[in-house]
């Protein structure tokens, strides 16, 4: 095949419409011309005009003719080498991309696909480089393109449904990859798939190297029946000093017609209850179940359905757990700080207020507040005790300057008070900076609302870090305007500290009846006590942080080892803190604690609907191929000028043509004027 | 002397109000002229003359009753005016336009404004339309210009080729005193037939005037490409190589005109030829001139 050095004067073929439509103008009209009357018309002597039309015909092939040469010689045409025949492994590269995603697994769907693989694979011809490739979310190159097809026959042999969502992009870009890196004529992609219409995100920016064809091959069920547990909610009550959960969980159906299945809800192992449910035909409903007793600890919990023809997303697993109140203490006259803990469940706060601080308060408490009175005129015996309850791994959170500590508490944080800043003279500052990276208050950083400049301080008291304070873990999470510490963390020994430099009394401060007030005191009472906030469940895909920083301190700095719900150990790598979970079920943490804990994990919802993609709708969003020829090879500039004579008789050609047609058309023009 | 842009009348026809399109085009015309006869005229009182039954009411004197105790009818300048009869061809060939206005809105716009012209002078107006034979007829009568314009506004489908000769011998025979007849037709008929068919309208002595209307392509044959041609009227195709007959077909047509115009000139017919490209006042002051001046049809 000829190839062109400057392919893009190939746009000059458009003006080949220029002599088209002049002779599409100049040419005999196919529809009747209306006139009043021919009555003169008639008696003019009948003259014949075959011969001007059958001109016309010349001149414009003559014309067309030039255009197309004169292109085409701009365009350079030449014929390329291809250098080394012998290192082609085929006329066509074929990548066989083998759908593995958890809905596959639907009764017979799975044996057809791969079928399906293994015909596109045999069907192949002996010089075809064909490779398999498995994906879900993600593409697995089980057998890159080979002339040995015997390698990717072996690699469907070890080919199962999964337990990850489908999305094609993945697939399309390594297959892209391979198919690019050959040196073949003809490109395949064939696309083995139920093809959920949820698959195609990303699949417009996959580009494929030109003259690439996808080719899809559906194996959806043609009627399909699925029942799944897509959801489940738990509200925690209380009686007689216990604990319960009350289960809910959403069942959604995707079926003609409605059916009645049962479904089970399992606490640690034993089964609470199980009960008859009528799936809507196409919709959805939720159960609730009887209230189960929470033992003490994090628990596994399951709901399970009676199984179907898609049995993997019949099961939902969750984690329960004793709800952990922060037990807090508050030294604050204002209600501010009091009133906004009270709210809210997760987590929910066992208050003790205190007019003034006692060690003996400190007792089984896990996060102090200290307002505006709470830190001046400690005793030092105070100041020292709550010195060890930080550093012993419990929360203070100041909303006040921590000003008149005493001993080892004026070392709470690694700095020294200042005298007050009036700011009434200005109406206040504001706070120019807040870290929202930070993680008690990344929560913030997506939240529409959150607008921290809108909080007016009238007076805060200076805070000068000390030397080296980031090393000993001070950070400044807010800054006002005028760039002074707002808010500062800082770590001492276990325990952690955050402190406000204003009093938030509503006075010198309207923090406290801003809207953000409630979740900022949240997020940071939470933060300071090193709550850990466990999630009812993931899904699959989701990455898990499983020690370090964000387990606090009870957790951090111990060796950890995950159980996968295979029951195998996965072993975290050096400086690794999280896991990608794999599979749907219970992952098992276990560290050096006595407790143990679970993270569960659950099937994307998206794989339950099972509603299949049209073929060619995917073929429609993949992008044209934009990427240039790359199965050409390389020639020098001497090379391809020396095969590139071809434009010299091209243009000699179009000289030619030019000629004949101005000789053709001065006759015809002297005919016309005599 | 105020000038005033000449109406073209690809602009001025596009309004569907003829009374409209006529004042405007008149007035401005007439307002050129200066020597307009018509001034005052719709209002001058002639006499009275004694009430007899079956006059109308609303013509008596009321005043002169309460002075003489007698009724008296009031008699304007108006009633004793000519008769002004419009004959229009409307058949199929009139309804071809090469540049942008057909011939017979044209001649239409151009018989309005003759009617209007008329009615001011307050002659009594009418109007025949026709094709192969007589499609409207309304004799004249004083006070029936909007009867004419709304006729003119509101022309019947025609019904094929055209003919000159019957419909024009009905006209004759329903005209019942002399007047001005005014016939609009691109006369496609054989010079003789045609001159014939228009000396039926000379009937009782009328005085005729033909406004032989072609447009311009009909006089140029300016068509560049080899075509099939379709008679407009009859349905018949006939291919033709138009650079090829262009020369000879102009002369057969200048032939004819010119023809027509001896012929009907030797029947003290006035023919004015007229083309649909020129504006309506200019081919009114040519008509009126070609009658002997002032703006009297």
């Amino acid at each position: 095949m000829p190839s062109l050095l400057s392919p893009l004067f190939l746009a000059g073929l458009l003006a080949v419409a220029i002599p088209i439509l002049v002779h599409l103008r100049m040419r005999e009209r196919k529809t009747a011309q209306p006139f009043p009357s021919l009555m003169f018309v008639r008696r003019v002597p009948h003259k014949s005009f075959r011969r001007r039309t059958l001109q016309n015909l010349a001149l414009l092939a003559a014309r067309t003719l030039a255009v197309v040469l004169l292109s085409i010689a701009f365009a350079r045409p030449f014929f390329p080498v291809r250098a080394g025949e012998a290192a082609l492994l085929g006329p066509v590269g074929r990548v066989v991309a083998l759908d593995v995603s958890a809905s596959m697994g639907y009764e017979g769907v799975f044996p057809r696909a791969l079928a399906l693989a293994e015909q596109a694979v045999r069907q192949s011809s002996a010089g075809d480089a064909v490779g398999v490739l498995l994906f879900s979310d993600q593409a697995q190159g089980v057998g890159p393109p080979s002339t040995d097809h015997g390698k990717a026959l072996a690699a469907l042999l070890e080919a199962a449904p999964g337990a990850r969502p489908t999305r094609f992009a993945p697939a399309l870009r390594l297959a892209s990859d391979w198919l690019g890196a050959l040196r073949v004529d003809r490109r395949e992609i064939v696309l083995i798939t139920d093809g959920q219409a949820r698959a195609l995100p990303g699949v417009s920016d996959v580009s494929l190297p030109p003259g690439t064809t996808i080719v899809v091959r559906p194996v959806a069920a043609p009627a399909t029946d699925n029942a799944a547990v897509s959801d489940v909610s738990v509200e925690h009550v209380g009686e007689d000093g216990r604990e319960f959960a009350v289960v809910t969980a959403r069942l959604i159906h995707q079926g003609p017609a409605a059916r009645t299945t049962s479904a089970t809800l399992e606490v640690a192992g034993r089964v609470i209850e199980e009960k008859a449910v009528t799936l809507p035909a196409n919709g959805s409903t939720s159960v609730t179940f009887s209230r189960a007793p929470l033992p003490a600890g994090s628990s596994k919990g399951r709901v399970v359905l009676k199984t179907d023809g898609l049995a993997i997303d019949d099961t939902f697993h969750f984690v329960l757990g004793a709800s952990g109140d922060i037990m807090t203490l508050i030294v604050d006259p204002t209600p501010y700080v009091a009133r906004a803990l009270e709210i809210g469940d997760q987590p929910s706060f066992d208050i003790l207020r205190r007019p003034t601080l006692a060690s003996a308060d400190l007792k089984g408490r896990t996060l102090v507040v200290l307002g505006d009175s709470g830190s001046p005129g400690l005793s030092a015996s105070t100041s020292t005790a709550l010195a060890r309850f930080v550093s012993e791994g419990g929360g203070l959170l100041a909303t006040a300057p921590l000003i008149g500590l005493r001993g080892d508490a004026a070392r709470l944080l690694p700095g020294a008070w200042g005298e007050n800043i009036s700011r009434l003279g200005d109406q206040g500052a504001s706070l120019g900076f807040v870290d929202l990276d930070h993680k008690a208050l990344f929560a913030f950083k997506q939240a529409r609302g959150s607008d921290f400049s809108r909080a007016r301080f009238l007076q805060y008291r200076l805070f000068k870090a000390k030397a080296g304070a980031d090393s000993d873990g001070l950070k400044v999470l807010a800054r006002f305007d005028d760039g002074r510490e707002a808010l500062v963390e800082s770590t001492y020994g276990k325990g952690r500290v955050v402190a406000f430099t204003s009093p938030l009394d509503g006075l010198m401060s309207d923090l406290p009846v801003q809207p953000l007030f409630l979740p900022l005191i949240h997020e940071l009472a939470r933060h300071a006590s090193a709550h850990e906030n466990t999630p009812l469940y993931h899904r699959v895909g989701a990455a898990v942080e499983v020690s370090g920083e964000g387990l606090g301190a009870a957790r951090r700095d111990r060796a950890v080892v995950v159980i996968s719900p295979a029951g195998r150990p996965l072993s975290l790598a050096e400086g690794v803190t999280g896991i990608e979970l794999q599979a749907p079920g219970f992952y098992e943490i276990q560290d050096n604690s006595s407790t143990r804990r679970f993270i569960a994990a659950n099937l994307d919802a998206g794989e339950s609907d099972l509603t299949a993609l049209d073929p060619d709708e995917l073929a429609a969003a993949v992008r044209p191929a934009v990427r240039s020829n790359e199965n050409t090879i390389a020639v020098t500039e001497a090379e391809a000028g020396a095969r590139q004579n071809w434009w010299r008789l091209a243009l000699l050609a179009v000289v030619l043509l030019m000629g004949a047609e101005t000789v053709f058309g001065n006759a015809r023009g002297q005919k016309a004027t005599s | 002397m105020q000038t005033r842009p000449l109406l073209d009348p690809r602009v001025v026809l596009q309004l569907r109000d003829l009374s409209f399109v006529a004042r405007s085009v008149v007035n401005g015309f007439v307002a050129g002229q200066h020597k307009s006869r018509h001034r005052g005229a719709s209002v001058d009182f002639a006499e009275h003359r004694p009430y007899s039954a079956g006059d109308d009411i609303r013509r008596i004197d009321w005043r002169l009753f309460a002075r003489t105790d007698r009724y008296f009818v009031k008699q304007y300048e108006a009633d004793s005016n000519a008769s002004f009869l419009i004959v229009l061809d409307i058949s199929e060939s009139m309804r071809y336009g090469s540049i942008g206005i057909t011939k017979l809105d044209y001649a239409r716009g151009l018989a309005a404004c003759l009617a209007y012209l008329a009615s001011s002078q307050k002659d009594r107006v009418g109007l025949m339309t026709f094709d192969r034979e007589v499609r409207e007829f309304i004799p004249p009568r004083a006070g029936r210009l909007d009867h004419v314009l709304r006729a003119l506004s509101d022309l019947p489908e025609p019904l094929g080729a055209g003919v000159l000769g019957p419909p024009l011998g009905r006209a004759a025979q329903a005209s019942r005193r002399a007047g001005v007849v005014v016939l609009l037709s691109d006369l496609y008929e054989e010079p003789d037939a045609a001159v014939d068919a228009i000396r039926a309208l000379q009937h009782r002595g009328s005085e005729v005037v033909v406004l032989h209307i072609l447009d311009p392509a009909e006089r140029t044959f300016p068509f560049d490409d080899v075509a099939t041609f379709e008679d407009l009227e009859s349905g018949d195709l006939v291919p033709a190589d138009p650079e090829r007959i262009r020369s000879e077909y102009q002369a057969l047509v200048e032939r004819h005109i010119e023809t027509l115009r001896e012929k009907l000139g030797r029947d003290r017919v006035q023919h004015v030829l007229m083309e649909t490209a020129t504006p309506l006042e200019i081919a009114l002051r040519h008509f009126l001139r070609d009658r002997g001046g002032g703006s009297r049809p």
